[in-house]
């Protein structure tokens, strides 16, 4: 390579264990909030607690195969706190106070805050084993089930709000018109992985709505996308074997689906017809992608590689710009800080590795 | 005075006379109060005692005369003001005197600076009366008088005086906060004094004359002091005139010195001070008088405690900016700021010194380069640490959320090869662990070794643009203690990794010279030092052999004893072979062996990979590669399970070595290492010695001898690598022949030493061709006449009989 990658804002590195999953653990729930308003509400009574007599910094969280939970303030970049919450843990979340942890063997666990600084299991919801990562969408928790189901839960009350299927042939009498042939869920292989989309309406000049989208990929390749709003199955389409992340722009209504294979393929929705297909491909140097992330201000494209690369392509031109290369094993995670990190002044964002290395970043602004 | 009512015994709490007086007065004061004051500043040579009573008698008069005799003034009704007609042209004359009187005390002024303490002491009495009793009718003089009290509170040599004007300024503060309406004459004066005189002092410093500059400079400070404490600050400063003309003022005077700054470099580590030292060698300011630099930095602390210290290091980080002119002493100015107070700007300002195109600077002459700009580099790269140390002091423990930032910049300057950037650093890394509370700066480096090792990676990736990240790594490894080792180790094995990858041939010389450093450090840490064992002979080892053999006879006849084996030849090579067989098969055995310490399997680690570097082209590489190993085994050699495998590994490339005949340095660092690892592993190698070593050695001292034949007298051949190579081969042989008992088979390079008997060698090699004989004969006589008298029957030219006539005699001695 001509240019050397650049550097990594820092680099936490010691004995994590093999990482799955991070998650930025930040002073102010998203804004753009729709019961913004409850949420202040809910806020106050935190405030109570005893968590509101320190300043609230920035956290990063991790947690991989041994089960702990490992907090990094992002202030002083030093491993604060941790906290061994289950067994080999695939997806952390926050949400409020609250830390959310979803194991390998299924089963979602949420930890509240108690008084002495030490987070106590609460509630735990019930979810497919495997390597899906359940997925937070403002206060709504997204679940993988067995037999190609998804679950939303809501994060306030803990309750199931809905279930999303694939009707199979003969369970149901009217088949999605999406479907051109009738498929069998029980050949669709497991669920590999789940993504929230928007799919914006505008209802008047000035005010614009959104209907929500859920997309679902599984083993062999197909991937379903729900309309969340409706409940209803709006489209499908083929990809390469083996998915493991996906990732959908909203604005520009495409997406790029990463899996084991060679390839990242990226696909177009079209919102007035409601179908989903392939359009280009982008070729990886070495096989394998663990996952890919389209950034919100849908610059970049971040792809992280079993080579244990991060790949950074331009969004809009899909030109590789730069290969980092901190991690020596599978990158496993990569996650954007929704605010601005004060000691950094920008928006980060942070990868992990299978090598336990994680590093925080900040490029391409 | 007498009928003025103004000696000393009059009673001045008599208003009403004092008033009738004054009335009957007030026409001859012009007259009389210039009289005086001419009186007073005329000529230094009357006696002070003239002076201090025309003083004293001036402020009397004046005080009397024109003191505010209605001190409870009410404000006019409109009725009264229309009849009150002969009031106003008293405050018409008023001003008019006070107008007069300002001239005389400007004049005054002058005697601040008066040689007697006596007439300085007066001065400052005199203005207080004044300022107590006519500062609000005469608010120009009163101001007149505040410059000279201002300048009397920095009298030092006069303590009383000092005194008196400081009381004197606190009552004038007091009054002005307390009274902001009536005294607006006498501020509006001040501001405009204080103008006029920021306008008046670069030219002060454009003259000579240090009295003059240090009485401005105070006035400077004091008008600061006075304007801070009574909170007018802010209103003078916002006026943006006033504001950059005191900067530039400020800056005016600090300017440094920047010339006659060594731009050599100096390699030598010093410790470090726990205890920050204050001295500042870099900070030297073109005045070059501590106390107008005294004042100047105060003068910059009330500017701290005030609110606008923001807009004025604003100012000045834009001067820091873009005027190149005057960039330290804009440095200078904000370090003093920052010293006082924690101030949020510090962020920025830091953020500024520490930016590459602020902080890589250049540092060594030539692309254009001239000393000049290395000087001044010098000066403001020590600036920009001094002002690090100063706000991480103000920022105390806060400072810690800066440290990923600023440890790793600080401590690459502290490593620096210029002395005095070396000990700002140094200064600055202190005063850091000073702030946050660590007890020591290796406490600093331990605790904070994550941030530091992450820069270190970094950088190490990146070695052509930062050059200095090893002198770091090594500044770091001298300073710190074993508790480090985590995080060394951590950036160790990191260039290990890095350096297997295939771009490696590049960086390989830095990654040696990392690990040279950590071997070095490991030899400082765990105390290794060189022993090297007194030469026993040949006899006395054959009569110890004697005692231990009649000792194993005595057991050997005891009957149950069956562990003869043990004692059974000291040497065998079969041993040899089968040492290394279980070497490299490295099966564990019944018993396991605990793992050694963590350095040094590290350790072993590095000696490996710096073993492919070896057979490298580059010359620097063996270079390097064989000083690593040199040292490194030296720490192994209480490991022996670890050593001995080294000790293989290194053999076959080293060997080769000692073929490289075109580059002496190589062939005598080989042998250095040869030598060592003699010493550490004795006979483990002596047959892989004789066979393989030896012949190359007695050749190469042969093809050096025609060399070095006839060069010694007037040739510069002494200073040459051959020459040194000779001498350490000439000189180590002997030893090398004792460690790993080589005995007789010494024979191979005798060839070549002899060749050094000739007295047509340089003397020194032909010493220690002397030498090696002699010690050979100590160490066994018999083996050593042998070889002499060998030597001499077939004695090959003339030019030996000198040295052979020497040795001969050694042998018959015994």
């Amino acid at each position: 390579m001509a240019v050397l990658p650049p550097d990594p804002l820092f680099r936490f590195k010691s004995d994590y264990g093999h990482l799955h999953t991070l998650c930025f653990m930040e002073p102010e729930c998203d804004a753009e909030d729709k019961d913004e308003i409850d949420s202040k509400l809910q806020k106050l009574s935190v405030i109570d607690g005893a968590v509101a007599e320190q300043p609230k910094k920035t956290l990063l969280l991790a947690a991989g195969e041994n089960g702990m939970v490992y907090f990094f303030d992002l202030e002083s970049n030093r491993l604060i706190y941790k906290q061994g919450m289950g067994v080999s843990i695939q997806a952390v979340h926050t949400y409020q106070e609250a830390v959310i942890i979803q194991e390998k063997q299924g089963l979602v666990s949420i930890f509240k805050r108690s008084s002495d600084l030490t987070y106590e299991k609460t509630t735990t919801l019930p979810c497919a084993s495997g390597f899906c990562k359940t997925l937070r969408s403002n206060h709504k928790l997204i679940i993988p089930q067995e037999n190609a189901a998804v679950d939303i839960y809501d994060l306030k009350t803990h309750s199931q709000l809905q279930r999303l299927q694939i009707q199979s042939s003969h369970g149901c009498k009217d088949i999605p018109t999406c479907l051109h042939d009738a498929i069998n869920p029980q050949q669709l292989g497991q669920l590999m992985c789940l993504e929230v989309g928007m799919l914006f309406t505008r209802t008047s000049q000035l005010h614009q709505d959104y209907e929500e989208l859920i997309f679902a990929g599984f083993e062999t390749g197909d991937v379903f996308l729900w309309n969340l709003t409706s409940g209803v199955l709006v489209a499908h389409a083929k990809f390469n074997e083996c998915i493991i992340s996906i990732t959908y722009d909203s604005i520009a209504g495409k997406g790029v689906v990463g899996g084991a294979g060679g390839v990242l393929q990226v696909f177009g929705v079209e919102r007035s017809t409601m179908t989903m297909k392939p359009l280009c491909e982008l070729t990886l140097t070495n096989e394998g992608c663990q996952v890919v992330r389209v950034r919100k201000d849908r610059k970049i494209l971040v792809c992280g590689g079993f080579d244990g690369r991060t790949r950074i392509y331009s969004w809009k031109t899909l030109r590789l710009l730069a290969a980092l290369t901190e991690n020596h094993a599978c990158v496993t995670d990569i996650q954007f800080s929704e605010q601005v990190v004060p000691q950094w002044g920008s928006q980060i964002m942070a990868v992990s590795g299978a090598d336990g290395i994680i590093t925080i970043w900040n490029l391409y602004k | 005075m007498k009928c003025a009512k103004i000696d000393d015994t009059s009673d001045f709490d008599d208003v009403v006379l004092l008033s009738q007086v004054s009335d009957i007065l007030i026409d001859f004061l012009p007259g009389i109060a210039a009289r005086l004051v001419v009186i007073a500043v005329d000529d230094q040579k009357c006696g002070h005692r003239i002076v201090t009573g025309c003083v004293k008698a001036w402020a009397r008069f004046v005080s009397l005369l024109l003191r505010n005799y209605d001190p409870v003034e009410e404000p006019p009704k409109l009725e009264e003001l229309l009849v009150a007609n002969h009031e106003i042209s008293n405050k018409k004359s008023n001003e008019i005197h006070d107008e007069k009187l300002a001239l005389c005390a400007d004049l005054l002024m002058g005697l601040t600076a008066h040689e007697h303490a006596t007439v300085r002491h007066q001065l400052a009495m005199s203005s207080k009366l004044l300022i107590d009793t006519v500062f609000l009718t005469l608010p120009a003089t009163s101001s007149k008088i505040i410059e000279i009290l201002i300048v009397l509170n920095q009298d030092t040599e006069h303590k009383e005086t000092a005194e008196i004007a400081s009381a004197a300024l606190a009552d004038v503060t007091n009054k002005l906060i307390e009274d902001t309406f009536r005294t607006r004459t006498f501020v509006d004066n001040l501001h405009q004094l204080f103008h006029r005189h920021l306008t008046h002092l670069p030219n002060v410093f454009n003259g000579l004359n240090t009295r003059d500059q240090l009485t401005d400079v105070s006035l400077l400070t004091g008008y600061l002091q006075l304007f801070a404490q009574s909170s007018q600050l802010k209103s003078v400063l916002f006026n943006s005139t006033n504001l950059y003309k005191l900067i530039g003022c400020l800056l005016y005077v600090a300017e440094v010195d920047k010339s006659d700054v060594s731009g050599l470099e100096e390699h030598k580590l010093h410790d470090w001070k726990d205890v920050p030292d204050c001295a500042t060698p870099w900070k030297r300011l073109k005045c070059n008088n501590i106390r107008i630099q005294e004042q100047l930095e105060s003068a910059a602390h009330h500017l701290a405690q005030s609110m606008i210290a923001d807009i004025v290091l604003d100012y000045l980080l834009d001067v820091y900016h873009h005027d190149v002119e005057r960039k330290a002493e804009a440095t200078l100015l904000m370090n003093e700021i920052l010293s006082v107070a924690r101030l949020d700007k510090a962020k920025d300002v830091m953020d500024a010194y520490l930016d590459p195109h602020n902080w890589q600077l250049t540092l060594s002459v030539g692309n254009g380069t001239s000393l000049k700009d290395v000087q001044i580099n010098i000066i403001q790269l020590c600036l920009q640490l001094e002002g690090i140390g100063k706000i991480a002091l103000a920022y105390k423990e806060e400072f810690q959320l800066f440290l990923l930032r600023v440890l790793y910049a600080v401590l690459e300057r502290a490593g620096s090869a210029h002395p005095l950037l070396q000990s700002a650093g140094l200064v600055c890394t202190a005063n850091i662990s000073m702030a946050c509370g660590y007890t020591s700066v290796t406490d600093l480096i331990n605790r904070n070794a994550d941030y530091f090792a992450y820069n270190v990676t970094n950088k190490l990736r990146r070695r052509a643009e930062n050059a200095s990240v090893l002198s770091v790594l090594t500044v770091v490894m001298r300073h710190s203690n074993m508790e480090v080792l985590p995080s060394i180790a951590d950036i160790i094995e990191g260039v290990l990794l890095q350096s297997c990858d295939k771009f490696q041939d590049e960086n390989a010389a830095a990654y040696l010279q990392v690990f040279a450093a950590f071997i070095k450090s490991l030899h400082a840490w765990l105390n290794v030092c060189v022993v090297i064992a007194p030469v026993i002979t040949k006899r006395e080892q054959e009569e110890k052999q004697e005692v231990v053999r009649r000792l194993q006879w005595e057991e050997l006849n005891k009957p149950v004893d069956l562990s003869d084996d043990i004692m059974e030849g000291t040497a065998d090579d079969e041993i040899v072979m089968e040492e290394e067989l279980n070497d490299d098969n490295n099966q564990p055995e019944e018993f396991v062996k605990p793992p050694p310490p963590k350095h040094i399997q590290l350790l072993v680690k590095i000696l490996e990979r710096s073993l492919h570097f070896l057979p490298a082209k580059n010359t620097n590489c063996k270079i390097f590669v064989l000083e690593i190993l040199t040292s490194g085994v030296e720490v192994l050699k209480d490991y022996e399970d670890e050593l001995l495998p080294i000790v293989h590994k290194v053999w076959s490339p080293l060997v080769n070595r000692f073929r490289d005949f075109d580059s002496p340095l190589v062939v005598n660092l080989s042998f250095i290492l040869l030598s060592t690892l003699g010493r550490l592993s004795k006979d483990f190698i002596r047959m892989r010695t004789v066979k393989e070593v030896l012949p190359s050695i007695n050749q190469l001292l042969i093809e050096q001898s025609k060399e070095s034949y006839l060069k010694d007298r007037g040739s510069a051949y002494r200073y040459t690598q051959a020459y040194k190579m000779q001498m350490s081969i000439l000189t180590g042989s002997a030893r090398l022949a004792y460690d790993l008992e080589l005995d007789e088979k010494i024979d191979i390079i005798l060839p070549g030493i002899e060749e050094y008997l000739c007295s047509k060698q340089p003397v020194p090699l032909q010493e220690a061709a002397m030498n090696f004989y002699r010690h050979l004969h100590h160490f066994d006589p018999d083996y050593g006449t042998t070889i002499i008298r060998n030597l001499n029957e077939r004695r090959k030219h003339d030019d030996w009989n000198r040295n052979l006539n020497i040795l001969l005699s050694i042998t018959q001695v015994h």
